[in-house]
């Protein structure tokens, strides 16, 4: 039974795909996944090793195995990067075979640069881009969006997917605006004459069809996932899912359960039991990728759009010399012919701003106006004519005093009443 | 300090802040009869509620009890009109409401007649009934309190709070100023 880490420096030898063997050291860098844990390669910069955990059992590690072995010898063709770009990994697509020993441990691929790169997660939220040193605008998603939607296209025409697509396992190059995608072994494959499943899935991603049971179809999946992430990229991180409910049907608090129903709002036909979040720009999106994501998203929507529909529509938008992009007169990259959607968040924001802030300058006056509208009430006082109308036509039958006795004769009233009534309650219990 | 103590020094402390804060203008006779009244049956409850060990009190008392209470309230509220005293029941509703004096007549009539009527009916209920009856007899008598409670709190308290709230608001804004 192997039960215990590996030391943080400890031996390994790589088998690569041509048969060769090579020893190596094998350094700990503090991280850790789910299945295994990286580890850098002495002397070979370009590469880090995942090592499967100890408590991953023998007939796990050997699926793993055989995957890894088909992986390494079936690499697939990515989109070509300008050669002018060094250094960018769009997979981290297993390399060479780990063993430890005679045994299998783990695989060998290439190194992410981190410090190059940032999780596309922080695109959704422009504060923390920019935080990240990445000043995002609509030019730089569309290209994200299109960069993604191209390895995707990629796996899928070697019958690989992804399955548990989601932003956390997505890296984007700062400058470059290529997009990696981590955790490859992990994939579905399907390919003539070996299958692996992939069992791991996240809910707010997973298309409706497969939330009550197993992913039968991954391709399917991936073109869900691949549609909700592009939303989420250029509707500042607003899931397609997130509504506001309409009428009185079932509207779950959760995302898994609204995209179960196909509660989808910002689609071009008004979904009757939802409404768009306030702050969506999705009317600010050319009609193309409209269609697209109603396709994707709507429910009973007829062919959800692949990788490759999602990369043709959005090479035109990608491109500069296309001209589909334009400036806005605040100089913000827009859709052309559409409204600048920066603008129009802006707007939205500040709009929502304002309310806020009269809202809360009315929360500050409220006591006051409360104790007023009290006071009126009881002595019939009101200057407003509906309200004073309303104070003519109490009935005769109670009215109060004006309050002229002090204030401290009134507690000292009330205290001894007080006090009465709690002897009453002891001789009535 | 037993908890007795604490509560007796409770009840002390929210007099004397009464007495300090009394209203100067003399008090109806018949409010200062009810007043008596009610001391002694405050010490009375002081006494074999906090102090007096159980099972001191006389023990047909404990099913006459609440009719001693509606019948001494009664009486108070039946004599002192007839002597000229006026109406008790102002104490207990609250001399905040404008009636006239035949209005508070009526008023403390009624009134008068219910606590009679109602230390009748524990009378019949406590002897003559299962335990359980008078139980729930008790219960509906102590809605009636929460009644003249939610009475009070509705056209009395509300106002004094916002009297109060506005007074501190003005302290406050003098003080920032």
């Amino acid at each position: 039974m192997r039960s215990t880490r590996l030391p943080a420096r400890s031996t390994a030898r790589l088998r690569w795909p041509d048969g060769r063997t090579e020893k190596v050291r094998l350094l700990a860098i503090g991280k850790s996944g789910g299945a295994g844990e990286v580890f850098e390669v002495e002397d070979r910069p370009g590469y880090v090793a995942k090592i499967y955990h100890p408590t991953v059992q023998p007939a796990q590690l050997a699926l793993y195995e055989r995957k890894i072995g088909w992986m390494i010898a079936n690499p697939p063709a990515l989109p070509p990067i300008p050669q002018a770009y060094e250094g960018i990994v769009q997979l981290a697509w297993p390399l060479a075979q780990v063993m430890l020993g005679s045994r299998f441990a783990g695989f060998v691929m290439q190194k992410i640069d981190f410090t190059r790169t940032l999780e596309l997660d922080y695109l959704l939220t422009r504060r923390q881009a920019q935080r990240e040193g990445f000043e995002v605008d609509f030019g730089k998603l569309v290209t994200v969006c299109y960069n993604l939607s191209t390895i995707i296209d990629c796996l899928h025409g070697k019958r690989i997917a992804v399955v548990d697509l989601k932003p956390i396992n997505l890296k984007v190059y700062k400058s470059e605006l290529y997009v990696s995608i981590l955790d490859c072994d992990g994939f579905h494959i399907a390919a003539e004459g070996f299958v692996s499943e992939a069992t791991q899935v996240t809910p707010d991603y997973l298309a409706p069809e497969f939330h009550e049971r197993a992913v039968t179809q991954p391709q399917a999946q991936d073109r869900f996932a691949l549609a909700t992430i592009i939303f989420r990229l250029l509707n500042f991180g607003i899931h397609p899912y997130a509504s506001i409910a309409a009428g009185r049907a079932d509207h779950p608090t959760e995302l898994a359960g609204r995209i179960r129903l196909g509660l989808y709002p910002y689609g071009r036909r008004v979904h009757p039991a939802v409404r768009p979040t306030p702050a969506s720009v999705h009317e600010a999106f050319p009609d193309p990728l409209r269609e697209l994501f109603d396709r994707s998203f709507a429910a009973g929507a007829d062919g959800r759009p692949s990788a490759r529909e999602w990369a043709q529509a959005l090479a035109g938008f990608a491109s500069r010399r296309a001209g589909n992009m334009t400036m806005c007169t605040a100089g913000h990259l827009q859709f052309a012919g559409r409204p600048c959607p920066t603008c129009l968040r802006e707007g939205i924001l500040r709009g929502h701003a304002q309310r806020r802030q009269r809202f809360t300058a009315r929360l500050q006056t409220t006591p006051r106006r409360a104790i007023t509208h009290v006071r009126r009430s009881l002595r019939g006082t009101h200057s407003a004519p509906f309200q004073a109308a309303l104070a003519q036509m109490q009935p005769h039958a109670v009215h109060l005093a004006p309050a002229t006795m002090p204030i401290r004769n009134v507690i000292a009233t009330e205290i001894v009443w007080t006090l009465g009534l709690l002897v009453t309650y002891w001789w009535l219990k | 300090m037993t908890p007795a103590l604490l509560l007796s020094a409770l009840a002390g402390a929210a007099l004397l802040l009464a007495w300090r804060w009394r209203p100067r203008q003399p008090m109806a006779p018949g409010i200062r009869v009810l007043l008596l009244a009610y001391s002694m049956l405050g010490a009375w409850a002081l006494f074999f509620g906090l102090y007096a060990p159980a099972g001191r009190e006389p023990a047909v008392l404990l099913l006459c009890k609440p009719t001693l209470m509606y019948w001494v309230l009664s009486a108070v509220l039946f004599i002192a009109p007839m002597l000229g005293w006026g109406y008790p029941v102002k104490a207990v509703v609250g001399a905040y409401f404008v009636f006239s004096n035949r209005e508070w007549r009526w008023l403390n009539l009624g009134f008068a007649l219910l606590c009679g009527l109602l230390g009748a009916a524990n009378l019949v209920i406590a002897f003559a009934y299962p335990p359980g009856d008078w139980e729930g007899f008790k219960f509906s008598c102590m809605v009636n309190l929460v009644a003249i409670v939610l009475l009070r709190l509705t056209f009395v308290w509300v106002d004094a709070a916002a009297r109060i709230i506005q007074q501190l608001h003005a302290r406050a804004k003098a003080l920032f100023s």
